[in-house]
């Protein structure tokens, strides 16, 4: 890559930034030396346009023309004072981040807190140079903000740096500050799309294949989860819901045990494998059949509902990273 | 209390939308009413056209005029202007093309930069209606221009959400109400250089009322109909006399049968005048006339270094005086001109142009031959001015070719330039040097605060008579015909048929007219006129001794530094939390005796979550759980505050036992 003076500056400017601040607990609140503060477009504007009327202003001698002229100049101090004020202090708390399969956009939530005696308005968060959400805030009062980031690959997703930012009161100047709280997201492995039939049953189990028919045993509704399929979606039932999706549960014919086993995967490389176990047991879980995964160096037993099928994705989207890497996700 | 914002933002395009845009129109047409008196009708008809069409194609989702639609009307404008106004430079011009810009930019406002551009264009309409008028009202009106433009601009920069333009003003009050002693200090000690830096655009139609360097018949009358003020005066000690209070201007010597002219100007300062004693001080404000003279009473001891005076004893300005100006001048009234008259100055006093009026010429070599004491000739005019049956009056009859002649034996009515002009060619004809004299005769004084208002209807014409022993010699014919005229003022000597327009009789009204122009004279004199002199004075005044820019950028930094040391000190104090209150210090008190049995508060639970919590690890305590937690809400969120409601809590707090 060629080497660019600006991008350099800003690499070692954000490099020092993070070196200046450490990394941020949760809750964090924004420090005054944090918050750095400059001028805007429409800022830079403003001045030009105020150097313009002095001008004017001298050389008419026009009392009315220094008077507005300072006027606004003195607008444009007091407003900086109000801009970095309106920024200062806030209180900044993470959300729970929901899991997501590979390719899906993750939502990072965070919950700002007012802790001032006024409002603080037009707080924005952004995240790689796009703003996300902006609010007012009332005083004392709290509001839920949020960013959202695409994931690519499995495993612990960390969104870096963000930003929140305002340019209240007149847009005339833009305070920041820049964010490193301890998120991450768990992205599980994308699902495979086609997949081989489930393997057998152990025949101890006395299990049967699962045959097509037992698509057809309805046998209830449960909340969605993600990956069930929009086809399975009780769209009636949901409806009658405030929020979320109720899902059809069919029952396949009982007492079905599989074992999914990511070395009877053969001739498959492994992020594949991954992605045909990860289909698996999204199937099976919606089957409400027992399963059990089988990965080198991890064995889940048998089992079924919603902690089952996220220990075995947890297992599945974690696989093959250090130990360092697993803590995080605990 | 918490408000789901994940919505995605689409900055950039964000629009105005209707309400917004309406208040962004309002408050420009707010600006542009007051260009209306003066600009051609045309173009605010224009702006309210634009503006009335843009709000009804927000409203029905009309589509924008295209490209060249835009380049097509701006190009229309343009021409509208240069036919207009015959310019593109003047200052009318310019505001004109500046609302033309700004109702063709309307049309494409689509965007919150649009919006704030056009809030910019508002700001410099403000102070190109300054640079027309700063009257009072005018300031008045204009200051809450500035207040609803600027809120504008806060509602425009706060676009995601819904902010009310009533709510955007009450906001915009206060970081106004903050910025005024930053503006107030940066008005007084923001060094001041004397302008101007590249000159002054000139204006075609205001053009200034004021004398001019030439009398001929008719000029003076047109201008004593005007009622504005031409200087006001402030002595400092003794107050002459109305009948003493002639205030020198231009001096006119040169006479072609019709008209009177100063002829050549003359900038050489001959000095102040010296050896009287009976002194004069006073301190004169003038409003710009574009010219150079600066009026005095005769003859100036003492006068500001950038003027002259000349060798007819006018005192002239370096430069026209384009700005309202201050000067103080020390008169000496009994000191003579001297009583050596200069060869060519004598021929230039008795000249008068061959062919014109045979009759006068006759009649003062007559006189001229029945006496050698000039002083004599002048008395035979003043006596037949008095004794004939001349009448002084605004509407004299028109005069022919010989209108010396004419004046003198046919009509025998006119005003001051009549008198004046007549006598000044009676005197040349008779051997006797003159000339004529054009300044202000009185003033109205301001008993409310002690000064002399000279207006343009105090314009006066007089004559100057050139006498061996005692030098030149002030001669008023008008005094002659129409002594009230001297002593009284204009009002008073004029025939009732010919009341001036302006002319006040009510006691009450006139009060309330000397009030207001009282208040405006103190506006101009400490406000309009501040400039790098009055700054001076002014710190002078503070004790500074030394008033240099660098001085004062100095103070002004230190300051503004006070000042925003102390908003910060406020900002800081409005971001430190209230202290808790009683009902979160008795639910902190809950939290802690729930923790002594195990079930603690996360930082991110809410109450309710908390309660739900703890009633399921201390089933047996459900129901005080849910009470306290239940009073708790309610006080703290649901606004109830009564004072039973929150000894209920506390006792409730109190007497849990988990």
């Amino acid at each position: 890559m060629r080497f660019s003076p600006t991008g350099y500056i800003r690499k070692r400017a954000q490099a020092w930034a993070r070196r200046r601040q450490g990394m941020d607990g949760s809750p964090v609140a924004l420090e005054k030396r944090r918050v750095y503060i400059l001028p805007t477009r429409a800022g830079i504007v403003f001045g030009s346009m105020l150097f313009a009327m002095l001008l004017g202003s001298m050389n008419y001698s026009n009392s009315m023309g220094f008077v507005l002229t300072f006027f606004l100049g003195g607008l444009a101090l007091v407003s900086m004072h109000h801009c970095h004020r309106n920024l200062e202090g806030l209180v900044l708390r993470l959300g729970k981040v929901e899991p997501v399969f590979a390719g899906q956009q993750t939502t990072f939530l965070l919950f700002t807190e007012n802790r001032a005696r006024t409002h603080r308005f037009g707080i924005t968060i952004h995240y790689k140079g796009k703003p996300f959400s902006r609010t007012d805030i009332p005083a004392d009062g709290s509001a839920l903000m949020s960013f959202t980031a695409a994931t690519t690959s499995r495993g612990l997703f960390r969104p870096g740096r963000f930003g929140v930012s305002t340019t209240y009161p007149f847009g005339l100047y833009r305070a920041w500050a820049w964010m490193h709280m301890d998120m991450a997201c768990l992205v599980y492995p994308k699902p495979a799309e086609q997949v081989p039939e489930l393997p057998p049953a152990p025949a101890d189990s006395g299990g049967l294949l699962l045959d097509e028919s037992g698509q057809d045993d309805f046998s209830g509704l449960r909340d969605y989860r993600l990956g069930d399929a929009p086809r399975h979606i009780a769209w009636k039932a949901s409806a009658r819901l405030a929020e979320g999706f109720l899902v059809k549960q069919f029952h396949g014919g009982g007492t079905v045990q599989r074992v999914f086993d990511f070395d009877q995967l053969v001739h498959v490389e492994t992020e594949l494998r991954l992605a045909i176990l990860c289909r698996w047991i999204i199937d099976a879980d919606r089957n409400v059949e027992n399963y059990a995964l089988h990965l080198p160096g991890e064995q889940i037993g048998s089992g079924q509902g919603g902690e089952h099928r996220k220990k075995c994705l947890e297992a599945l989207a974690l696989f093959g990273s250090t130990p360092a890497q697993t803590r995080m996700a605990a | 209390m918490i408000s789901d914002t994940r919505i995605k933002l689409e900055l950039v395009a964000e629009r105005p939308g209707f309400s917004r845009l309406a208040a962004l129109e309002f408050v420009l047409l707010l600006a542009i009413i007051p260009h209306a008196f003066y600009l051609a009708p045309w173009v605010t008809t224009f702006a309210v056209v634009m503006g009335s069409w843009r709000l009804l194609a927000e409203r029905y989702g009309w589509a924008m005029p295209r490209q060249w639609a835009k380049l097509l009307l701006a190009a229309l404008g343009l021409a509208g202007v240069l036919y207009t106004y015959r310019t593109l430079n003047g200052s009318e011009a310019g505001t004109a093309l500046l609302i033309l810009m700004i109702s063709i930019k309307l049309t494409e406002t689509h965007t919150l930069r649009d919006s704030v551009l056009l809030v910019f264009l508002g700001y410099f309409l403000i102070l190109s209606e300054f640079l027309y008028s700063q009257e009072i009202p005018v300031v008045i009106y204009m200051m809450f221009v500035i207040w609803a433009i600027t809120a504008a601009l806060l509602m425009v920069s706060h676009s995601y959400q819904a902010m009310t333009f009533r709510d955007a003003c009450r906001r915009t009050a206060r970081y106004l109400a903050q910025a005024l002693p930053l503006a107030l200090v940066l008005f007084i000690l923001f060094p001041r250089l004397p302008g101007p830096l590249w000159g002054l655009p000139t204006s075609g139609s205001s053009a200034v009322t004021g004398l001019s360097d030439e009398m001929t018949p008719g000029n003076i009358s047109n201008l004593v109909q005007s009622d504005e003020v031409a200087f006001r005066v402030k002595f400092e000690g003794s107050i002459p006399p109305p009948s003493e209070r002639y205030w020198r201007g231009p001096v006119l010597q040169f006479f072609n049968g019709r008209s009177w002219t100063v002829g050549f100007s003359a900038v050489t300062d001959i000095g102040p005048v010296s050896g009287g004693t009976e002194i004069l001080d006073y301190e004169v404000t003038i409003e710009p006339h574009n010219r150079h003279w600066m009026f005095t009473l005769e003859y100036p001891s003492a006068y500001p270094h950038d003027a002259a005076l000349t060798y007819d004893y006018m005192l002239r300005s370096r430069r026209p005086i384009t700005q309202r100006k201050r000067y103080h001048v020390s008169s000496m009234t009994d000191v003579s001109t001297g009583t050596e008259l200069k060869k060519s100055d004598f021929r230039w006093n008795v000249r008068l142009p061959s062919g014109f009026n045979p009759r006068a010429k006759q009649l003062a070599q007559q006189w001229q031959q029945s006496t050698n004491n000039d002083w004599e000739i002048v008395q035979k005019a003043l006596r037949m001015f008095r004794e004939q049956p001349f009448v002084y009056t605004l509407r004299p009859p028109l005069l022919g070719r010989n209108s010396v002649d004419d004046f003198l034996f046919d009509t025998q009515r006119g005003f001051c330039e009549h008198y004046a002009s007549a006598f000044t060619a009676l005197m040349r004809a008779a051997g006797v040097p003159a000339r004529v004299v054009t300044g202000y005769q009185g003033g109205q004084p301001n008993t409310l605060s002690d000064y002399y208002i000279v207006r343009q209807s105090d314009a006066h014409a007089w004559a100057e008579v050139w006498l061996e022993d005692r030098g030149w010699q002030r001669v008023d014919p008008t005094a002659a015909v129409a002594p009230s005229r001297i002593e009284l003022g204009l009002s008073y000597a004029l025939p009732a048929s010919e009341a001036l327009a302006f002319s006040i009789n009510s006691q009450l009204l006139l009060q309330l007219e000397l009030r207001w122009d009282s208040i405006n004279a103190t506006w101009n004199e400490f406000f309009l006129a501040y400039g790098p002199e009055l700054q001076r004075d002014v710190m002078t005044m503070l004790g500074l001794e030394n008033p240099e820019w660098e001085n004062l950028t100095l103070i002004m930094v230190g300051l503004l530094t006070v000042l925003l040391g102390l908003l910060s000190m406020y900002l800081l104090w409005m971001n430190t939390g209230k202290p808790p209150d009683l009902a979160s210090k008795q639910y902190l008190e809950f939290c802690r005796k729930l923790k002594a049995k195990g079930v603690l508060r996360m930082s991110t639970e809410g109450p309710l979550d908390f309660a739900a919590r703890a009633t399921v690890g201390l089933p047996n305590f459900a129901g005080d759980i849910d009470r306290i937690t239940d009073l708790y809400i309610r006080i703290r969120y649901g606004g109830e505050s009564d004072a039973t409601l929150m000894e209920e809590f506390s006792g409730a707090v109190k007497h849990f036992r988990a």
